[in-house]
């Protein structure tokens, strides 16, 4: 039992996929303007990640050596198709703000980093347990720079005023840049900073 | 085992299985959930004709059913584009998609001889018009449903044309198109269609209303500012909107007729 504990709970903090794989960058800087989309992508991550690690962990022995990059696209892509299409009939207003990076789930790195990295050389359950640690170490590291971003961009989170800008006649001034694409790099790389002041063994030589 | 799934006979065997495993998957979802994608996509239509006709902001959230009340208090017309007669009015004219008539014999015209590259071979027989009134403000809005081709695809739209001198632009809404997301994307981009509000649609009889490369001038009555790296899906905006403000001009001086006679419908 502690032996998956461990895989789910060690790509949190201490394997994070953004803050030490340096994987899914890309989406983190995309998605993150706002907490509610935030949440959805990282939700879909970890759905696609978990059940994607599972299926080809269990086809793991049957997948030839040449083509079994393929089959991993293959496999994540069926999956990616399908939480699209859920997201559309049940999420619909939230699918359309997240438009094409839906899609893009299937070259979000930590996908196929996880496929190739465990998902061939485990089982089922912990690969599948893998996938859901990896999905929630980027959701963590999403919801963080997304609840930064929205807070101090706009003033709100999860859409709610939580500080009253000027504009509404309050006296907050929204921090612009936090709506653009850098300012997520600037909190990815303050985010890197904390988590390695407090576990120096991640710091690269 | 392992030297099965190697050889080359292997390889095209899992290949396969994979394939179709994943194809049935994806395959099945699609169907599934295809009856509450094209629910989603209706409510998603009626919402912005409601916000095309001032009737709702557009970050309200709103439920089917009062979706489906306020769209009653808005005048639904279905018009004959040729010879200007209303055919149907209220829900039942909201039936009627455009698109569907268009692909069917009997049911479409040919698009020829318009100055206005629409980019379309045909377009439906008749065509929808809304005409709403705010409860609160009393301002009188008539709504225009847009289609037509940007660069990659067909992008479908709603103009709203003030309703006292059917020619001051009120809002413009893109509600579905498949641009390039960050650049010809961008149509649908609120900050972008605020820029046409105000703007005037005709000069004249002709529709003169259009977006132009680069910033319009700041007085300018008619020219929108450009968005950069999407000239071509900006130009088919331009034909777009041209070629149906051409086709319901008649249509819009009846109504105005209509209004200056104090007609009640």
């Amino acid at each position: 039992m502690s032996e998956y504990k461990e895989i789910i709970l060690k790509p949190i903090f201490r394997n994070n996929p953004i803050a030490l794989q340096v994987l899914g960058i890309c989406s983190a800087l995309a998605v993150t303007t706002k907490l509610e989309t935030a949440i959805t992508m990282s939700l879909a991550v970890t759905v696609v990640t978990a059940c994607s690690s599972m299926v080809i962990s269990f086809i793991r022995n049957f997948i030839p050596d040449s083509i079994r990059m393929i089959v991993q696209m293959v496999v994540i892509a069926s999956f990616v198709i399908v939480t699209d299409q859920v997201l559309k009939a049940y999420a619909f207003e939230i699918s359309r703000q997240l438009s094409v990076f839906v899609g893009l789930i299937i070259t979000n790195c930590i996908l196929m980093g996880r496929a190739e990295a465990f998902a061939m050389k485990n089982p089922p359950i912990p690969s599948f347990l893998d996938g859901i640690g990896n999905g929630l170490g980027y959701s963590l590291v999403l919801v963080i720079l997304a609840a930064a971003r929205e807070l101090l961009g706009s003033g709100k989170l999860l859409g709610m005023t939580v500080f009253q800008t000027v504009n509404d006649g309050g006296w907050f001034q929204p921090w612009g840049l936090m709506l653009l694409a850098p300012s997520a790099f600037f909190l990815i790389g303050f985010f890197i900073w904390i988590l390695r002041t407090f576990d120096p063994s991640q710091i690269e030589e | 085992m392992s030297k099965m799934k190697d050889s080359v006979f292997g390889t095209f065997l899992v290949a396969f299985v994979v394939c179709a495993v994943c194809s049935i998957f994806v395959a099945s979802a699609a169907v599934i959930l295809r009856p509450i994608q094209a629910k989603n996509a209706e409510l998603f239509k009626n919402k912005n004709i409601l916000i095309a006709c001032g009737m709702i902001d557009k970050n309200d959230k709103i439920t089917a059913e009062k979706c489906e009340e306020l769209l009653n208090s808005v005048r639904i017309l279905k018009v004959d584009l040729s010879t200007q007669k209303i055919v149907a009015e209220g829900a039942e004219a909201l039936q009627y998609d455009e698109r569907t008539a268009a692909k069917t014999p009997g049911e479409s015209v040919a698009i020829t001889g318009s100055k206005f590259n629409v980019g379309l071979a045909s377009r439906g027989r008749y065509g929808l018009l809304f005409v709403a009134e705010n409860p609160e403000t009393k301002e009188k809005r008539v709504v225009l449903p847009l289609v037509g081709r940007g660069l990659w695809s067909v992008m479908s739209a709603f103009i709203a044309l003030d309703g006292s001198d059917m020619n001051t632009v009120k809002s413009l809404l893109f509600y579905d198109q498949g641009e390039t997301a960050g650049l010809g994307g961008e149509v649908e981009n609120p900050n972008w269609t605020a820029r046409w509000v105000g703007k005037k649609a005709f000069d004249g009889n002709q529709p003169a209303i259009r977006v132009i490369k680069g910033a319009a001038p700041m007085d300018s009555e008619f020219e929108v500012d450009g968005i950069s790296g999407a000239t071509l899906t900006c130009n088919g905006v331009n034909g777009t909107v041209g070629y149906w403000l051409a086709l319901y001009k008649p249509v819009l001086d009846i109504l105005a007729e209509e209004e200056k006679m104090g007609g009640n419908e």
